[in-house]
């Protein structure tokens, strides 16, 4: 039991580079691409090493050496063991093969994964006079998954690849293929997700946020000091494409450069319709602030989370830039939106009090233990008579769940059944929904149905579009809102429905700058 | 059925688990249901906010499901909200009418607030056919005949901490089976001089609360705390969460259910204002210790849970300097709703107000300042009329040297916001609030009292 060709060749490739950087302490300027690990994403070997260099200290462990250990899968011994030594940056440069006869792993225990770790830490310090810093464990199964994971890794188009990784990944937490000692925060953050979202199948989840994105194309830039390599990210109606590039090679300089001229040059090279531009570390730390953090997030966490995400939005132009400019930053378009009484600057954007705003009003509307439904309706996947829409949820609906909440925080998110949901002999109307599963699963206090496209044209017009002027468009989706046949509420709170721009506003921007 | 008082305390899984148990261990459902008999349940229905301000309705579905299968003919559900609430909003808002009615209840409007369009002349008909006259404590109240012709009444009570009565028992939960309106006390225009010493709000209550007790008594009461909220409670969700205790206490008179709920939660019942009046006032009718206890063990349970702020000043506002002085109860109550209203809600709006003294009760603390001074109350407005804050020094033309000469002269300090009433109606102090500091000040509020104000439109018709 081993892993695939193409996998070892490619990982060959890498070690083989990391290995001549301790040799000659320099970066190889070929440009070797190779792909990263298990994906079929290609990248510069230098800018593989510089990312795991960022990355691998602060989410999986900053110090050296890694045991790979294969058991099989009843558990009981030990199939094959590697040594992986690693730079304390975390980049592999050697792998060596361990054997550890067939009683090593008896008596032991993997929920106790510490002990085995000591043992393999004395043996290996006694054998090789190394010491390891973390240790995994897979099953022949995990092996098995891997491969054919990457088996066709060359040819396979990203959006199969990625459903086929999800599908790999929540296989591996859920049926116990793979353990790690120290477990990583963000190997903890995901577990904590699979269990949260109630072990719904991940790649089930992929495939409907996936749904819900427009066409784009799109470029991210990330710099840090002596990193810049940009993201290029582009969906058609059938596939989904990412390309990582170091700029490096490009002969930028960027401690000079205007970030508008850098950004137009970057958008005309790569031909893309918009480019946005992060530094890379601010991006890391968010991210770890996100995986530190358990999940279901307290109150607390989640207004800290979205207060710091709300901060960097408002911050345009300091902490992040984009081009084109979102319209929304025009002055002409501030001053006149200012003259006709809606003020909206989003330079002011009260990122203090939005958070607690929106926890204090869902405590109190929804309560401190509730459950909703969200139905996710898809009207263009029927040809039907518009009017007969409405009644038509027993065709419409795409997805289905429910939303348990307790003491303010999410629980759980479970995903339902059509059958559920949907009842064959009656109308199924929200309030017919919200009664009949009420009485299957216990008070549920609101059913929100909201359509696909409704959620599609949100992200193409207030997402991805920013740096359009398209006043009309705009209001056109916020005026669907009052469109049953896209979003629907019931029981119908008028809290919500009634909402006025004018005065909900003054409480989104601040008065002053704080 | 027998006449002895039983009480009965379960636990379960779930709601419905834990409240069936509560009923067959006093005998089943059809020891107090017969067939064809009409049923009344008096739920918590207080406001438009979710679980637990409103009754679990996990509960209720199980209590109407086994109403009908003791052959109930109808079973009735209601209850008075909160002021400015009328049964139809909160029935909008939550969508309860039909819900109930899917469970086969009926949500009973007995503000008639589902009949608004309809002439004045029909209006007071349907008044005098609604509701019976009854005096209580020199004044006429008026009592929903629909609850008087009841054949069976019971009780489901959502148990939460109460600011006053530290819980909230059934007997406060039977309170609301009237209007709103009949269930506020005020003071008399010349109000004895001992009114706030002897607590003449809280004494009023107290007995206003035992006499509609006394109108309709309920054959059964179950006090819900399988999810009860702790913390601020009844109305903020800020400060509060719900301690999942999962028990039900049911049984077949109110006070002895309300005293062995006070038990559970490690209270001492005697203590408690309600249960000490009704001690005080009977002794010797019911031996409360003498109670058939069932299920659970009482001396095995232990429930810990957190009370709501008993001092005023404890609740902490920010830019709100907190100055107080003699209060009754009726000032303590509003003024804790209040504070916690503007602390909860209004983050973004205390950033932008400026430092201001809360004076609130008779002869008050001085303030810090002169300026933006709150004079919460009668009590607060009418003592504190001769104080110094009331009039500033200001530097002018004096009229008495035909303006030739400055000097010092003293003007109304009109930087005083005055609320009145005993105790003041919370909107009214809100809308208040809205004009003495302008909207652009408070935006949060001023987007709240938009929704606010509109449901009180619906209301009038009640008040008329």
């Amino acid at each position: 039991m081993s892993l695939n060709k193409i996998f070892k060749e490619n990982w060959l490739k890498i070690l083989d580079f990391n290995a001549k950087i301790k040799e000659k302490k320099d970066f190889d300027k070929s440009q070797i691409k190779v792909r990263i690990p298990v994906t079929p994403l290609e990248i510069d070997l230098s800018l593989l090493y510089k990312l795991v260099s960022h990355i691998y200290p602060d989410f999986v462990n900053d110090k050296q050496n890694v045991l790979d250990i294969i058991i099989s899968n009843d558990q009981k011994k030990i199939e094959k063991s590697y040594l992986h030594l690693t730079y304390k940056n975390g980049n592999h440069y050697q792998v060596k093969k361990i054997d550890y006869n067939n009683g090593f792993l008896k008596d032991q225990n993997l929920n106790n994964l510490g002990e085995i770790f000591n043992k393999c830490q004395n043996n290996l310090r006694e054998k090789e006079g190394i010491t390891i810093s973390g240790l995994r464990i897979y099953t022949e199964k995990a092996i098995d998954k891997i491969n054919s994971l990457t088996s066709n890794i060359n040819s396979v188009d990203l959006k199969t690849y990625l459903i086929n990784l999800c599908h790999t990944f929540y296989n591996l937490i859920n049926k116990n293929m793979l353990y790690i000692y120290p477990e990583p925060s963000f190997m903890i953050f995901l577990k904590q997700l699979v269990k949260f979202l109630n072990f719904i199948d991940s790649s089930k989840i992929f495939i409907s946020i996936y749904e819900l994105f427009p066409k784009f194309n799109s470029g991210i830039l990330f710099t840090q000091e002596n990193l810049h390599f940009l993201v290029l990210i582009r969906k058609s109606t059938s596939n989904f494409d990412i390309k990582l590039l170091d700029l490096e090679g490009f002969d930028y300089d960027f401690n000079t450069i205007n970030q508008k001229t850098l950004l137009k040059k970057l958008l005309k090279k790569f031909k893309i319709k918009s480019i946005y531009h992060f530094n890379f570390q601010q991006f890391l730390y968010y991210l770890d602030d996100l995986i530190e953090s358990d999940i279901p997030f307290e109150q607390g966490r989640f207004s800290f989370l979205l207060q710091k995400l709300l901060y960097a939005y408002k911050s345009y132009e300091i902490n992040w830039y984009s081009y084109p400019r979102p319209i929304i930053y025009n002055f002409f378009i501030k001053f006149f939106s200012r003259l006709v009484g809606y003020n909206v600057n989003l330079k002011k954007l009260s990122y203090w009090a939005i958070p607690e705003l929106i926890i204090n009003v869902q405590n109190s509307i929804l309560g401190l233990l509730n459950k909703i439904i969200i139905i996710i309706t898809d009207f263009q996947s029927i040809k039907i008579d518009k009017s007969k829409k409405q009644e038509s949820l027993k065709e419409t609906l795409s997805n289905a769940y429910l939303i348990k909440t307790f003491n303010g925080k999410l629980k759980n998110i479970q995903l339902l059944n059509k059958s559920d949901v949907i009842s064959e002999n009656q109308n199924n109307s929200l309030k017919n929904i919200r009664n009949e599963t009420s009485s299957r699963f216990g008070y549920i206090s609101s059913v929100i149905s909201i359509d696909k496209s409704l959620i599609k044209l949100i992200i193409q017009n207030f997402l991805l579009n920013q740096h359009r002027f398209n006043p009309f468009s705009n209001l056109i989706t916020l005026r669907k809102f009052r469109n049953p046949l896209y979003f629907n509420l019931y029981p119908n709170r008028k809290i919500y429905l009634n909402l006025k721009m004018r005065t909900l506003l003054p409480i989104l921007i601040d008065k002053f700058e704080f | 059925m027998n006449n002895e008082v039983s009480v009965s305390i379960t636990t379960g899984d779930n709601p419905k688990d834990a409240v069936i148990k509560g009923i067959n261990n006093l005998g089943g459902i059809s020891k107090f249901i017969e067939k064809d008999e009409t049923v009344f349940i008096k739920i918590n229905l207080t406001s438009i906010t979710g679980f637990p301000s409103n009754v679990n309705f996990n509960t209720l579905i199980e209590i109407i499901k086994l109403c009908k299968t003791a052959g109930a003919k109808k079973v009735y559900i209601g209850s008075f909200p909160y002021e400015n609430l009328s049964i139809k909003d909160v029935s909008d808002e939550l969508g309860l009418k039909e819900f109930l009615e899917y469970y086969g209840g009926e949500l009973v409007f007995l503000d008639n607030s589902d009949k608004l369009k309809i002439s004045n002349e029909e209006k007071l008909k349907l008044q005098k056919d609604s509701f019976k006259e009854v005096e209580v404590q020199d004044f006429i109240i008026q009592y929903p005949k629909i609850i008087l012709n009841i054949d069976k009444f019971i009780c489901l009570n959502q148990v939460n901490v109460h600011p006053l009565f530290n819980i909230h028992l059934s007997l406060l939960n039977l309170f609301s089976c009237i209007p709103f309106k009949f269930r506020k006390i005020f003071a008399k225009e010349n109000a004895e001089k001992d009114y706030i010493i002897t607590d003449q709000y809280k004494k009023k209550l107290i007995s206003r609360i035992f006499d509609i007790y006394d109108i309709k008594k309920p054959n059964l009461v179950i006090n819900d705390l399988f999810h009860f909220m702790e913390g601020a409670g009844p109305f903020i969700y800020k400060d509060s969460k719900i301690n999942p205790s999962k028990y039900i206490v049911c049984g077949n008179e109110a006070i002895a259910t309300d005293y062995t709920t006070l038990k559970i939660l490690g209270l001492n019942p005697e203590k408690n204002f309600l249960i000490s009046h009704w001690i005080e006032k009977n002794i010797g009718i019911l031996d409360l210790e003498k109670i058939n206890l069932l299920g659970e063990n009482l001396e095995e349970i232990n429930l810990t849970f957190k009370q709501c702020k008993k001092r005023i000043e404890d609740i902490y506002v920010q830019k709100f300097n907190i100055k107080k002085g003699q209060i009754c109860s009726g000032c303590f109550l509003q003024s804790y709703y209040l504070l916690n209203f503007l602390k909860t809600f209004l983050l973004k709006d205390l950033n932008y107000l400026p430092q201001c003294s809360y004076l609130f009760g008779a002869n008050p603390l001085e303030p810090d300042s002169p300026n933006n001074i709150i004079l919460y109350g009668d009590c607060a407005i009418k003592t504190t009329e001769k104080r110094e804050f009331r009039t500033i020094e200001k530097e002018g033309r004096d009229i008495k040297t035909l303006f030739l000469k400055k000097a010092i002269m003293e003007k109304k300090n009109k930087r005083i916001l005055e609320i009145p009433g005993c105790p003041p109606n919370i909107q009214d102090t809100l809308n208040r609030f809205l004009k003495y500091f302008k909207k652009n000040n408070l935006p949060t509020l001023n987007f709240y009292m938009k929704k606010l104000n509109k449901t009180k439109k619906t209301v009038e018709f009640d008040e008329s």
